[in-house]
């Protein structure tokens, strides 16, 4: 797949490039790709994890309070 | 349900995933160690005891709640959750960046370091406390304190099941206990100390009208002389399983360290029980004071600075026991003069059990007085 970017950007992403361990513009875009895929994927996670919370929870906070004896 | 403080309970623990992340971050950020005191601080704010505080204050609101009692959006706040450090750390530490609490080797939190700020210590003291005296236990521990502020929100990393004790429960906890005990409304009692029956007195009063009881000790440090944690939940236990309806009352703790700040201190008490499911919150005299630094009823009378705070105060007086009555009262209640009062004095009492002696049964359990006197240092620094 090929992807277009805009002459400007490019320039603007050498500059970035400058004195870092990327050494074509192509490695650069890929790697802020992946980050940026990677922390919606992890927000993606989170969200899930905290929509089962309010049941999941509460019965994990019962079996709690049974344990230590506070209730029956 | 009573609303939390703020609206909801807030929750600083994160998921599984970004928990393992954030602590191999932590292995490679600038660190802050903090002693146990902090550390509890730093799981009340994560767990929601603090609500709606999300984590150490930034100076706007630190000067907001030490001159007006408020946070800056207008909620009822009276004491600062702070963390503070030292002028070496301080170069560490970037606002902007992360920094991972740790309590020895163990990273407790990720901090997001929003500002680091400098304070004056006195003022801050004086305006608190009311005065500068270093005789204060809370004063002398207050200036103690390193000399710059570093706020921000946090990031729990600790166990979730990690607790202090296993009366240790969430505001999240108490509340479903409540539900499910059937309480529409419930008071939260503070203690520093054992029980006497002056205490038992005032708690069986209101549960004549109210439907259930959080006796909610503070666990943590407090001044020489005092009762030891140890002690004051012994003595709860021995009195509770003989004299309390199980279904009418619950034992857990508030691990804080107590800090005497006296009227500020009691509508601090106050939030954080609201925040644990509380509808009411008793008022005794001189709650949380120590010495004679503060009026007998001035942590009462501050209630009235906050009529916004939806938790009720119940105010009370001292009982004691009268001859002629033959039972705990009050003076609301009782006609007789003082010749016929016994007064359950905490430090008389304190001496007594100290020397191993049983305080008159009219003024403590002799079961709860005999617990104590068994025990090996029931009193901080003996």
């Amino acid at each position: 797949m090929k992807i277009e970017i805009p002459g400007e950007l490019v320039e603007k992403i050498k500059e970035r490039m400058e004195g870092s361990e990327f050494e074509s513009v192509q490695e650069y875009v890929e790697y802020v790709l992946e980050e940026v895929v990677k922390e919606e994927y992890e927000e993606v996670e989170e969200t899930e994890e905290e929509e089962d919370w309010d049941e999941e929870d509460e019965e994990k906070v019962k079996d709690r309070l049974r344990s230590l004896g506070y209730l029956d | 349900m009573i609303r939390p403080h703020g609206g909801e309970i807030v929750n600083r623990e994160v998921s599984k995933s970004k928990k393992d992340r954030l602590r191999e971050e932590a292995k490679e950020s600038p660190k802050i160690q903090i002693d146990k005191s902090l550390e509890k601080e730093v799981r009340n704010i994560a767990r929601g005891r603090y609500s709606p505080l999300t984590g150490f204050q930034n100076q706007n609101n630190f000067l907001k709640v030490v001159r007006d009692m408020r946070l800056e959006t207008g909620e009822a706040w009276t004491i600062p959750i702070i963390l503070d450090i030292d002028k070496e750390k301080k170069k560490e530490l970037e606002e902007g960046d992360q920094a991972a609490i740790f309590r020895e080797e163990e990273p407790i939190a990720m901090l997001d370091i929003e500002e680091i700020y400098s304070y004056d210590k006195k003022k801050t003291v004086k305006d608190l406390y009311g005065t500068d005296d270093t005789d204060h236990p809370g004063v002398k521990m207050y200036l103690e304190k390193d000399d710059y502020l570093v706020a921000g929100n946090i990031d729990y990393l600790k166990d979730p099941n990690h607790r202090e004790d296993n009366y240790d429960l969430d505001p999240t906890e108490t509340r479903v206990l409540f539900e499910e005990k059937g309480w529409d409304t419930s008071v939260g009692f503070q203690t520093r100390n054992a029980p006497h029956r002056g205490h038992e007195y005032l708690q069986k009063n209101i549960l004549e009208n109210i439907d259930g009881i959080l006796i909610h000790p503070k666990i943590g440090k407090k001044k020489k002389g005092d009762f030891t944690d140890r002690a004051i939940m012994k003595a709860y236990e021995e009195l509770m399983k003989e004299y309390y309806l199980e279904h009418k009352s619950v034992l857990s703790t508030f691990p804080t360290k107590m800090r005497y700040m006296g009227p500020r201190e009691a509508v601090f008490d106050a939030l954080v029980r609201k925040n644990h499911g509380c509808t009411h919150f008793i008022v005794g005299r001189d709650h949380a004071g120590v010495g004679d630094y503060y009026g007998e009823f001035e942590a009462q009378e501050i209630f009235k600075e906050f009529p916004d705070i939806e938790v009720e105060p119940l105010f009370y007086n001292y009982a004691f026991y009268c001859k002629k009555c033959h039972g705990m009262v009050s003076d609301r209640t009782c006609p007789h003069g003082s010749e016929q009062r016994i007064a359950p004095s905490g430090t008389k009492i304190r001496n007594m059990l100290r020397e191993g002696e049983k305080p008159p049964k009219e003024l403590m359990r002799p079961e709860v007085a005999q617990k104590i006197i068994d025990m090996d240092k029931p009193f901080i620094g003996d």
